[in-house]
């Protein structure tokens, strides 16, 4: 039978768990998701020290950041469905072109090597 | 009248007024004489070919009768506006073809989730219906990706006298800026960028973004998109750059029922840093592929994403200009079937694409035919490759009699 550190802890994404193992008085962003709309739990969620970013509605959740112990915390509410790590996202554009079907070219082959596109310039992430 | 005349006329008659002509392509078995065409036509001709035997003619509901019943007449073509393309990608996906029938993506609302715009790019001037910025700053453009994306998706090719044309290049963008200048936003961020464009009713979602970090489609992006779909909206999701490893889509290409766009290349090949499923549930991603080598379209005043080309425009290659293509063929399709969900979309989508004959987790359905989804045909196949290599001789050791041999009974 689980406990309710067990269960908080499977709200918990591997990531934030990672991060609170390594760092607990870190500061992070997270995103907690509500059973239910989360903003009946707004006062409650600064009542323990955590910034709310957002307020999401087309799914019910809040964009948070605070101390890792502290949003660990939240796992244990009954009304937290789960809780993860902000994670960054980027551009997918930029790949080099000449990389797109052929392999490189074979190390010595000088007349292909001058022959092939430079990759387009890291200009972006 | 179906059988000789293509579908595209038919539409164009139909939006004309009683007795007004449009201009056609007739191509016959051959040449007849100018009495001949006189009797049929009555010699409405605007170029009479020597090459080949076809006619460039503008005709009537009357005249199109009496050229189907022709015995001598192949077919009968709209004769299209050219325009030389965004890159080669509109023509191989037959986006002319969907201009022709059903119009070019006009008053349809696409967001671009990105890196923001540049609205005065004189593509795109008087289109960016609203702008925000998400990312802390003002949703300006100083990457240079956003905008590349609107303009693929609906760029009018002002600044290269209709040179680079986008795929609906009538249709409007919403940009919200979700990503800083380095390319990069947390999770969240588009998490409101994507609220926000679902609140300005927009119809079509582009995300040129993700995370290569492996997902079961249950991370607050993906369940979010999810939501959007769920609201009416098509969302059209990058698969990544992070091909051709296997199980390399990430979020949020992962979510169910957003379509996660792979890139191809001009000839038919997948891109090989397409990112390849299945998801971390086991689910075949991508849904279909759409061109993304080489793609030139507007370029952000000031940035230089990619390699540039002129002043107005930069060339990329990526998952990211894959997608946008998808954004403006859904831009068209909803212009031309409004009553599409995004679930149908998709599988319109999906049921149409070419075949290029690769895993499922390579390729989704296929590369994306954009005429074929509108008219629900059959796509072409793609053009056969070379032929193999005959194989090499093996020299016959000298003193063997060498003698045909005839298989009896197999298959």
């Amino acid at each position: 039978m689980t406990g309710p550190a067990d269960e908080a802890r499977q709200k918990t994404g591997d990531a934030l768990l990672a991060l609170y193992r390594a760092r607990p008085q870190a500061i992070a962003a997270a995103i907690v998701r509500s059973e239910g709309e989360a903003q009946p739990h707004l006062a409650e969620v600064e009542a323990a020290g955590i910034t709310v970013r957002r307020v999401f509605r087309l799914v019910p959740a809040l964009a948070v950041e605070g101390v890792v112990a502290d949003l660990l915390a939240l796992a244990e509410l009954q009304w937290v469905a789960s809780i993860s790590l902000d994670r960054e996202l980027h551009t997918m554009g930029s790949c080099p072109p000449d990389e797109a079907v052929r392999p490189p070219p074979e190390a010595g082959d000088a007349a292909a090597a001058e022959s092939s596109e430079k990759p387009d310039p890291e200009s972006e992430q | 009248m179906q059988d000789k005349v293509h579908p595209g006329v038919l539409e164009r008659l139909g939006s004309r007024g009683q007795g007004e002509a449009v201009p056609v392509i007739v191509t016959y078995r051959q040449m007849p004489t100018t009495a001949e065409r006189e009797r049929v036509t009555a010699l409405a001709e605007r170029y009479v070919y020597r090459r080949v035997p076809a006619v460039a003619m503008r005709v009537t509901g009357a005249t199109l009768g009496r050229l189907n019943e022709d015995p001598n007449v192949i077919s009968v073509w709209p004769d299209l506006e050219m325009h030389t393309m965004l890159d080669v990608s509109a023509p191989l996906i037959r986006v002319p073809e969907v201009w022709a029938a059903s119009g070019r993506g006009t008053a349809v609302r696409v967001a671009v989730v990105d890196t923001g715009i540049d609205p005065d790019h004189p593509d795109l001037t008087g289109r960016v219906a609203n702008a925000i910025s998400f990312a802390g700053t003002s949703a300006a453009d100083g990457n240079g990706h956003g905008t590349h994306v609107a303009g693929t998706i609906a760029g009018n090719g002002a600044a290269s006298d209709g040179r680079y044309v986008g795929m609906a290049p009538e249709a409007y963008i919403y940009a919200a800026k979700v990503l800083k200048d380095n390319g990069s936003g947390l999770m969240s961020d588009v998490m409101a960028g994507v609220e926000w464009a679902v609140d300005q009713e927009v119809q079509v979602i582009n995300l040129s973004l993700g995370s290569d970090e492996k997902s079961d489609g249950s991370d607050p992006l993906s369940k979010l998109c999810d939501a959007a779909a769920d609201a009416g909206v098509v969302v059209c999701v990058a698969a990544g750059n992070a091909g051709p490893r296997s199980g390399s889509v990430g979020t949020p290409a992962c979510a169910h029922k957003i379509i996660t766009i792979g890139a191809s290349t001009d000839d038919d090949q997948i891109a090989s840093f397409s990112s390849r499923g299945p998801t971390q549930d086991g689910r075949i991603k991508p849904d279909v592929v759409f061109p993304g080598v080489n793609i030139v379209a507007a370029r952000a005043d000031g940035t230089s994403m990619g390699t540039p080309v002129g002043d107005h425009y930069t060339r990329a290659s990526g998952t990211s200009m894959a997608t946008p293509h998808a954004a403006g063929v859904a831009a068209l399709l909803l212009e031309g079937l409004p009553s599409l969900t995004p679930e149908e979309l998709k599988r319109l989508l999906q049921a149409t694409a070419v075949d290029l004959g690769l895993d499922s987790n390579t390729q989704g359905s296929g590369r994306a035919d954009a005429y074929a989804a509108l008219t629900g045909e059959v796509p072409p196949p793609p053009p056969p490759g070379p032929p193999p290599e005959p194989p090499t001789p093996t020299p016959i050791p000298s003193g063997c009699l060498t003698l045909p041999l005839q298989v009896i009974g197999l298959r």
